[in-house]
């Protein structure tokens, strides 16, 4: 079996999950940031994935005559461009001429359901390299003398 | 009397051809035998070839390189054991009384 | 092997053969899916190895377009017949996910424990015969 090749699909999407959950706890993080850098509220992160594919004529041909096998890939991280959350608190040193804050458009919640998700992903991933490794195991059990 | 025996006996044996060939049974056994070897090696280089590809990684068929090796390392006892067999039956009937 | 006039290797020894290559593929497709079940539009792929197990069983292999070596190019796209990689069925991904994914882990997490058991099971069992042969032909001397 394709083993090595095996191992680099799991991979790929073990590293993918990963950075997922690194971006979903950034969010949990910054649920209250309403000053970065650029001095505007925290924006609430998301990466795209996309089926990796071999670069070249590799990629175009295979595109026509078979399913790509490479694994997945990172697309793009995006900011969402949802709007801030506006909370009234006129105590807060950001607060606006009208005692407005501007928070992250983030949601607690649905970050949590993101984190299980990829955290479910990650451990399908996970599994999968044991998989590939128990079945190269019996593979080689073929060739093996009493 | 004796003259007519002989002569009798001479016209019922079969004709002798020109061509005196060996027992013709034999040749076809030891084509048989080197056609096993020409197989037998076939089948160990084509083995050499997929560990090699394996080893380099230029394929990543484990399990077909190892049901390469064992159709060889297999084919390979069949011809030993029947050249043993031979080599066993020649010594039995060299060692006939005759 | 080929001319050979005795086929010391069983058909089933082919078949359990064939068997391992059809599995090894479903499997790198399995794997493709699950590192896939989150990119959008992607469609999961599968092949149905039962079904072109028992077509290749019956057409001897003849009268297909074979290919001798696993590194030639299909003739075309799904001329393998039964062992051609199609898209899994499933509901319709509009239903489920807004992002058109249609990969469904659990049936993919199935799928792969499946057939890394049939795989595992064709692996051991060409295993034995091939012990079995061995011991057949050097009548359990060595």
């Amino acid at each position: 079996m394709n083993f090595l090749d095996s191992l680099a699909i799991s991979s790929s999407g073990l590293s993918a999950q990963r950075l997922r959950m690194n971006l979903i706890s950034s969010n949990m993080a910054h649920v209250n940031t309403t000053r970065t850098e650029t001095g505007e509220p925290y924006k609430r992160k998301d990466v795209i994935f996309k089926a990796a594919q071999r670069d070249g004529f590799q990629a175009l041909l295979e595109q026509h005559l078979r399913a790509d096998e490479h694994g997945v890939q990172v697309a793009r991280i995006i900011e969402d461009n949802k709007p801030y959350l506006e909370k009234y608190d006129p105590g807060h040193p950001d607060a606006d001429e009208n005692g407005y804050i501007r928070l992250p458009n983030v949601n607690i919640v649905e970050e949590m359901v993101n984190m299980i998700s990829a955290s479910r992903s990650f451990e399908a991933n996970a599994t999968a390299v044991r998989v590939t490794k128990e079945m190269a195991g019996t593979a080689l059990e073929i060739g093996k003398s009493p | 009397m004796n003259d007519l025996t002989i002569s009798t006996i001479q016209t019922i044996l079969p004709p002798q051809t020109a061509s005196a060939a060996p027992a013709p049974a034999t040749t076809p056994f030891s084509d048989y035998v080197r056609r096993s070897l020409e197989e037998v090696n076939r089948q160990m280089l084509q083995a050499d070839h997929a560990i090699e590809d394996l080893a380099t990684g230029k394929r990543q068929d484990i399990h077909g390189t190892m049901i390469e090796m064992k159709k060889a390392e297999i084919a390979f006892e069949l011809v030993l054991e029947i050249r043993n067999k031979l080599m066993t039956a020649y010594d039995e009937i060299r060692r006939m009384p005759i | 092997m080929g001319n050979h006039p005795i086929n010391l290797f069983s058909q089933t020894i082919n078949t359990l053969s064939r068997s391992l290559d059809l599995r090894s593929r479903q499997h790198g497709l399995i794997l493709n899916n699950v590192a896939n079940a989150d990119t959008p539009n992607y469609k999961p792929f599968s092949i149905n190895v039962e079904e072109a197990l028992q077509s290749e069983h019956q057409a001897d292999g003849e009268s297909r377009l074979m290919r001798t070596d696993r590194q030639h190019l299909p003739g075309q796209p799904g001329s393998d017949g039964p062992a051609a990689v199609r898209h899994s069925n499933g509901a319709d991904p509009l239903l489920f996910r807004g992002d058109r994914n249609a990969v469904d882990i659990d049936a993919e997490m199935t799928a792969l424990a499946k057939n890394s058991l049939l795989y595992k099971a064709s692996a051991q069992i060409v295993a034995a015969k091939f012990r079995g042969l061995k011991n057949v032909i050097t009548g359990g001397n060595k």
